[in-house]
């Protein structure tokens, strides 16, 4: 088992993530994307109804082959992974993971065996293992880049299964040996069995998270809303199932897994739904640009003004004037504050990212106030 | 957010000079005389946009007939592969009349369990649910019906070869299918064991369900390249609440 500290440097901390990259497509809406596939094995339980035995069978057997993957690393496609038992990890390393978006909330909950595999140095790729599937492997990129996400999900599913990639005919067959790969729960009628049948088929979700700070202004994002979900898509909070929408930063996904194949899926989100939902938030930000100057500079500079001069904030009021100030600085009205800047301090002013960046562990009422220290210094006027 | 004025969503957003705000819904604003024209203008013409992209319910269930995509031709090979093999047509329509069991002989969810949770307890709840499952899973998924994506190794073979570029992958199929097939028998000898134990100690469910698995194994041995699962007419799975 890797050791998190060794994992989670405070250099690496302080850089965020690399999903908060601003220099991918489409990354003034898209912050990012994200390609899940849930896999199940033959002859065991799904997680909530295994025996603890069955789990740690499980996790071994997964174990052993993600080992083998970050022994002989499968090409240039993918960083070495590396193991970390959830359930034996303290609840603080358990919310950075969470905050960082390579376990989920459930994941994060339960001292039953769990694990996770991440790609380091970027953690663009991070398998669950013994979640609500056995295998949730998840890819995520900045902007929007669901082609490049799926890519690299479906190597590594492929690589995981013993199957040749599917986008990719000349590969050679993977692994070399035929004994030597987990055998995924399938029916040629459902697909891959999942444990929810809402997963079943392709067990693929693909997510993208939106920031639409312009359709909220103008009161459209309810239409969004209404739109997406007539079109079988999900929207989604910050943490994805369950959680509210913070800052105005939404995750739209597709419901739909079965019938249609994955390329298919994949297409339509990208190309035939995501475009016009971009497209919607940047005409609400030119028509407030062009109709609401006033009313938008307004929001802009107040939320930069807190921000730079705050002495004590709560994540809950930090958010939102992360997401005006990011707003105003697309729209061209901040000038000496970064994109990359405000992505990062979204992050980092999470409680167990800024506990790490401070180095020690503080109660509620400092970290408010560490919190506003770190946004003076990152915001200051320059 | 809610109208100021009553439960609609607020859709018209107002921020006076001395500070105050308010939230209307269209009706509530123009009642309170708001000018929602240019709003509601820009509204329409993007909501129409994105109101154009939503597509008619399919007619047919048939997941090919609503691939707009140009892999239909793979996906057509690929769902009418089943029934060019020569055995049950994986799409059969369950018998209605049937009723469906309460328990899975193999992991003991209970039907009720699964809903109030939705969550399957195991692979093979797909196959004893399936009279319940099918309709569910039809209608959460847009009305399809089967799978068409990607075919994991273990399932791999040369009918699904045929229908793929992959024409080479049947070789490696044969030498896969004699390791598969290795390990099961190993893993029914280990079963079989695991089953005298419980019969000698009087544990009699354990050993129902042991004796479950040694025939839902030995099935998957007989037939490596189908999954019982997905053929109701020839289901291996014992009746519920069957006992050693």
């Amino acid at each position: 088992m890797s050791d998190i500290g060794s994992i989670f440097t405070s250099r690496q901390i302080a850089s965020g993530a690399s999903w908060l990259s601003t220099d991918a497509s489409d990354s003034d809406v898209v912050v990012s994307s994200r390609v899940r596939l849930a896999r199940n094995l033959v002859g065991f339980p799904f997680p909530k109804k295994a025996s603890r035995i069955q789990k740690q069978r499980v996790l071994d057997l997964i174990r052993t082959r993600t080992n083998r993957l970050a022994r002989t690393g499968p090409g240039d496609e993918s960083a070495p992974l590396a193991w970390i038992d959830v359930h034996e990890s303290t609840q603080a390393d358990r919310m950075l993971m969470v905050e960082r978006h390579l376990i989920s909330k459930e994941h994060a909950q339960g001292d039953s065996p769990r694990a996770v595999a991440i790609s380091l140095p970027d953690e663009r790729v991070s398998i669950m293992v013994n979640e609500e599937d056995q295998i949730r492997l998840q890819v995520m990129c900045p902007g929007l880049q669901l082609g490049s996400a799926f890519a690299q999900a479906d190597l590594l599913d492929s690589l995981l299964g013993g199957l040749r990639p599917s986008d990719d005919p000349s590969r050679p067959p993977v692994p070399d040996d035929t004994d030597d790969f987990l055998p995924f729960a399938f029916s040629h009628r459902f697909g891959y069995l999942t444990a929810c049948p809402t997963n079943v088929g392709t067990g693929m979700r693909v997510s993208v998270m939106l920031h639409l700070p312009a359709l909220r202004l103008t009161g459209e994002i309810e239409k969004v809303r209404r739109a997406t979900k007539d079109m079988n898509m999900a929207v989604r909070g910050y943490y994805g199932e369950g959680s509210e929408a913070a800052g105005d930063f939404f995750q739209i996904s597709n419901q739909t897994t079965l019938g249609k194949p994955e390329r298919v899926l994949l297409h339509e989100f990208e190309r035939e739904i995501l475009p016009h939902v971009v497209e919607y938030e940047r005409k609400a930000r030119a028509f407030m640009a062009a109709k609401r100057r006033k009313q938008t500079e307004d929001a802009v500079f107040r939320a930069l003004g807190t921000l730079r001069y705050a002495r004590r904030i709560t994540p809950e009021e930090a958010l939102p004037l992360l997401s005006q100030v990011r707003l105003g600085i697309l729209a061209g009205l901040i000038t000496d504050v970064k994109v990359s800047t405000v992505n990062q301090l979204v992050l980092l002013t999470q409680p167990q990212h800024l506990q790490r960046l401070i180095g020690k562990e503080l109660d509620q009422d400092k970290r408010r106030e560490a919190r506003a220290d770190l946004l003076r210094d990152w915001l200051k006027p320059v | 957010m809610k109208c100021d004025h009553c439960d609609n969503e607020a859709t018209v957003h107002e921020w006076t000079k001395a500070g105050g705000q308010r939230h209307l819904c269209e009706p509530c604003a123009v009642t309170a005389g708001l000018p929602v024209q240019s709003q509601t203008q820009f509204s329409q013409i993007v909501a129409q946009s994105i109101a154009s992209l939503i597509k008619p319910t399919p007619d047919s269930a048939d997941p090919v007939d609503t691939d707009s995509v140009d892999v239909s031709a793979q996906a057509q090979s690929d769902a009418s592969a089943p029934s060019s093999s020569g055995t049950a047509p994986a799409g059969s329509p369950t018998d209605p009349a049937a009723k469906p069991p309460s328990r899975c002989p193999s992991c003991t969810l209970e039907l009720a369990q699964f809903r109030s949770t939705g969550l399957l307890g195991c692979p093979d709840c797909y196959c004893v649910f399936q009279s319940v499952l099918a309709p569910l899973i039809e209608r959460s998924h847009e009305g399809a019906t089967h799978h068409t994506g990607k075919t994991p190794r273990l399932l791999s073979s040369p009918r699904h070869a045929g229908s793929t570029p992959h024409a080479d992958v049947s070789l490696r199929d044969e030498q896969l299918a004699a390791a598969i097939r290795a390990e099961r028998l190993k893993r029914i000898d280990t079963l079989r064991l695991q089953l005298a134990d419980a019969v000698a100690a009087e544990q009699y469910e354990r050993a129902a369900r042991l004796r479950d698995e040694v025939a839902r194994v030995e099935c998957e041995v007989s037939e490596p390249r189908v999954l019982a699962n997905d053929r109701p007419g020839t289901s291996n799975t014992p009746s519920p609440g069957g006992t050693a």
